[in-house]
């Protein structure tokens, strides 16, 4: 920046002082963005930190192994875990489907200025906004009661969290998408590439990191979600893991919950060990989407 | 790209850490359950142990069940022949009881719901009926019950006649069983010298609709001048409601302003004993569970103070005892052998599973209304799908 400055010569003195001006406030500004990151970062460190502290003692193999109970020596939380795992996969994959075929659509075959597709990107965007407990609402009314009614089951929290991660999911594809130059697609088409072809071949494979990180996101968001999942029904206490969409479940925030909330000073540290664990997956998914990111990273 | 090695990098290391951090906790699982597994003796078969005050292990011996041949085995077990076919057909059918409703009652049927399980449990076999239990308080308990989503529905209070209109409009017909007492506790902090005792009156004065007390000197002349701050129960739960009714003579009537309500108990523990002007209100086992951290208060109807425990509970005395219920579905009773099983179970060990989820167990005349109540109950014909 200062090699541009310098290179124009204009008067002197003048220069010199705005540029130490300049300089001072570029400085106060860095330093004021580094005392934000290190407050957000002490905040994450000091909750983590007690976190941990509280629930060292508990967490161990048979916090995961046992299943929640009244009694917090031997209560756990492997159905939750499995619930969560049954839940939160079924509803990403779904919704990873229909929010790349939405985007896809959205991005490189819709008209971009007809009506339509102007209500729907902005249907799309206010839905991105709803807060989760009124997609449990939703849920609950036309889902678990109401024509479907699919009862409290994991096939119900699928489809309401599918419903609640999907619009973010389809604003950060479409992102992704739209980053993808379009020297690329005119590229293909040269060659004699058709429309499919090429976002089959091009557009997908550059667009990759942009909607891992937005799927992730939306799939964490799900994962740590216990609003909507009340309304619908996980339960507190479990003492079988799923093994369809139509089983009873539970959730680990769900569990977390209601741990925190026992009168026995104990279940405190079992919460607590729970919250580890749960921050644990959501780690283990951020890990897979970076793997992914990077593996696929185009650089053109 | 430079980023994306060191990139790279960072998520090696990461995933390296976690899986350091995994073989750690695993490896420190607890030495605990083997000592107990020892100490299970085979004179243990079917009852139910709690060791340390934390583990239930002991239900079933290595290599036996609950179909065992052995006559004196099966004599441990509290059922009767007829029972055990009945349990049996609980067991092959692999039925789920549905439960749901007060939060309160949630750790009494959570205590029954896993030591029936354990007792239908064979070594071999590990799956049996099942026992899922909800907390969506008593009055969200009791809508899912009418609409004919649950088998049972836990409740801090009798069925409100709404929900008699309601479960009737849908026909659902359903038992009550009395299932243990509670004591509403009223609680303050523990450097509340003043408040030992309140006068039901003056509970009136606090939280009636409308009230503007904010201050402890306006309950009583001579109380200190310390800002009054209240935490309630949530609206949706039964304690809720009769703590509404006990206070102000009308269920769900409370002062609208100045409270802060909340669904979760620990809130309102946390919230007492770190404000010395705070007052709220839960049920008796939680309180006593909490004794360290809150003071107790005793209430005043008009024939001196009584402070809330066991004792006072059970004889009725103390102004704001109440009773707390399962409701049946008489249908569920029917059709689902797993159901009536298991609130033959729950109440037959009554005295073991509220001695364990520290509630206030019932007296000796109200188990004996209760083993009336449960005859009625295997009255109902039972029909196959």
């Amino acid at each position: 920046m200062s090699s541009v400055v310098s290179a124009q010569p204009v008067v002197a003195d003048l220069h010199d002082t705005t540029s130490r001006a300049r300089k001072g406030l570029d400085k106060l500004f860095l330093g004021g963005l580094w005392m934000f990151t290190l407050v957000a970062i002490i905040t994450l460190v000091t909750l983590v930190g007690t976190t941990l502290l509280k629930g060292y003692s508990r967490l161990n193999w048979s916090l995961v192994a046992n299943f929640p109970s009244p009694f917090p020596g031997d209560a756990g939380i492997q159905a939750a875990i499995f619930g969560s795992v049954w839940v939160v996969v079924t509803s990403g994959l779904i919704s990873l489907f229909i929010a790349m075929s939405t985007a896809i659509y959205l991005e490189e075959f819709a008209d971009q200025r007809s009506r339509l597709n102007k209500l729907i990107t902005i249907n799309i965007q206010t839905l991105a906004g709803v807060p989760s407990i009124v997609f449990g609402i939703l849920g609950l009314a036309f889902i678990a009661r109401g024509w479907l009614g699919w009862g409290f089951t994991v096939g119900t929290a699928s489809a309401v969290l599918t419903m609640m991660v999907l619009p973010v999911m389809i604003v950060s594809a479409r992102e992704a998408l739209k980053a993808v130059p379009s020297s690329l697609r005119e590229g293909a088409f040269a060659l004699g590439a058709t429309r499919w072809q090429t976002i089959v071949k091009q557009v997908l494979p550059s667009a990759i990191p942009g909607i891992a990180t937005g799927s992730i996101l939306g799939v964490s968001r799900a994962l740590g979600e216990s609003a909507p999942l009340i309304l619908l029904g996980a339960l507190a206490y479990v003492s079988s893991n799923p093994t369809g969409f139509a089983s009873d479940y539970t959730v680990l925030p769900l569990v977390i919950l209601k741990y925190t909330q026992e009168a026995q000073e104990e279940f405190q540290a079992v919460g607590a060990a729970a919250i580890i664990v749960l921050l644990m997956l959501l780690v283990a998914l951020n890990m897979i989407a970076i793997i992914i990111r990077d593996k696929s990273r185009k650089s053109w | 790209m430079i980023s994306q090695s060191v990139k790279r990098k960072f998520a090696r290391i990461l995933v390296a850490s976690l899986t350091v951090g995994l073989v750690a906790v695993a490896s420190a699982s607890p030495v605990s359950a083997a000592k107990l597994d020892d100490s299970c003796k085979s004179s243990d078969l079917y009852k139910i142990q709690k060791i340390d005050t934390k583990y239930i292990r002991c239900e079933i011996v290595k290599g036996t069940s609950i179909h065992a041949t052995d006559k004196a085995k099966q004599a441990k077990f509290k059922w009767t022949a007829a029972k055990e076919s009945q349990y049996i057909l609980a067991n092959a059918e692999k039925e789920t009881i549905r439960v749901d409703g007060s939060s309160t009652v949630y750790p009494l049927t959570a205590v029954a719901a896993k030591y029936f399980e354990n007792s239908t449990k064979s070594v071999k076999k590990k799956d049996g009926a099942k026992v899922t239990v909800g907390f969506s308080g008593t009055g969200g308990g009791f809508e899912k019950f009418c609409r004919n989503e649950t088998d049972i529905n836990d409740a801090s209070r009798g069925i409100s006649a709404k929900e008699v209109a309601a479960c009737k409009a849908t026909g659902i017909t359903y038992t009550e069983i009395l299932i243990a007492n509670d004591g509403l506790t009223v609680v303050v902090n523990p450097a509340n010298t003043w408040a030992t005792s309140l006068t039901m009156a003056e509970m009136k004065a606090i939280w009636k609709d409308g009230s503007t007390i904010t201050n402890w000197k306006d309950v009583r002349p001579g109380f200190p001048d310390q800002a009054l701050t209240l935490f309630g129960a949530g609206t949706d739960s039964g304690t809720f409601d009769s703590f509404t009714e006990f206070v102000n003579g009308k269920a769900k009537s409370v002062r609208k302003t100045g409270v802060q309500t909340s669904e979760d108990d620990n809130v309102t523990v946390k919230g007492v004993s770190s404000d010395k002007g705070a007052m709220g209100y839960f049920g008796l086992s939680y309180a006593e569970e909490n004794s360290s951290k809150v003071k107790l208060v005793a209430l005043d109807k008009g024939a001196g103070a009584v402070s809330p425990n066991v004792a006072t509970v059970q004889n009725g005395t103390y102004p704001m005892a109440r009773p707390l219920y399962i409701y049946v579905k008489n249908a569920s009773i029917a059709t689902k052998p797993a159901v009536g099983a298991f609130v033959q179970f729950y109440v037959d060990n009554l005295a073991q599973i509220s001695t364990d989820a520290i509630f206030v167990p019932l007296t000796a005349q109200q188990m004996k209304d209760l083993q009336g109540g449960v005859k009625a109950i295997a009255l109902i014909p039972r029909v196959k799908k």
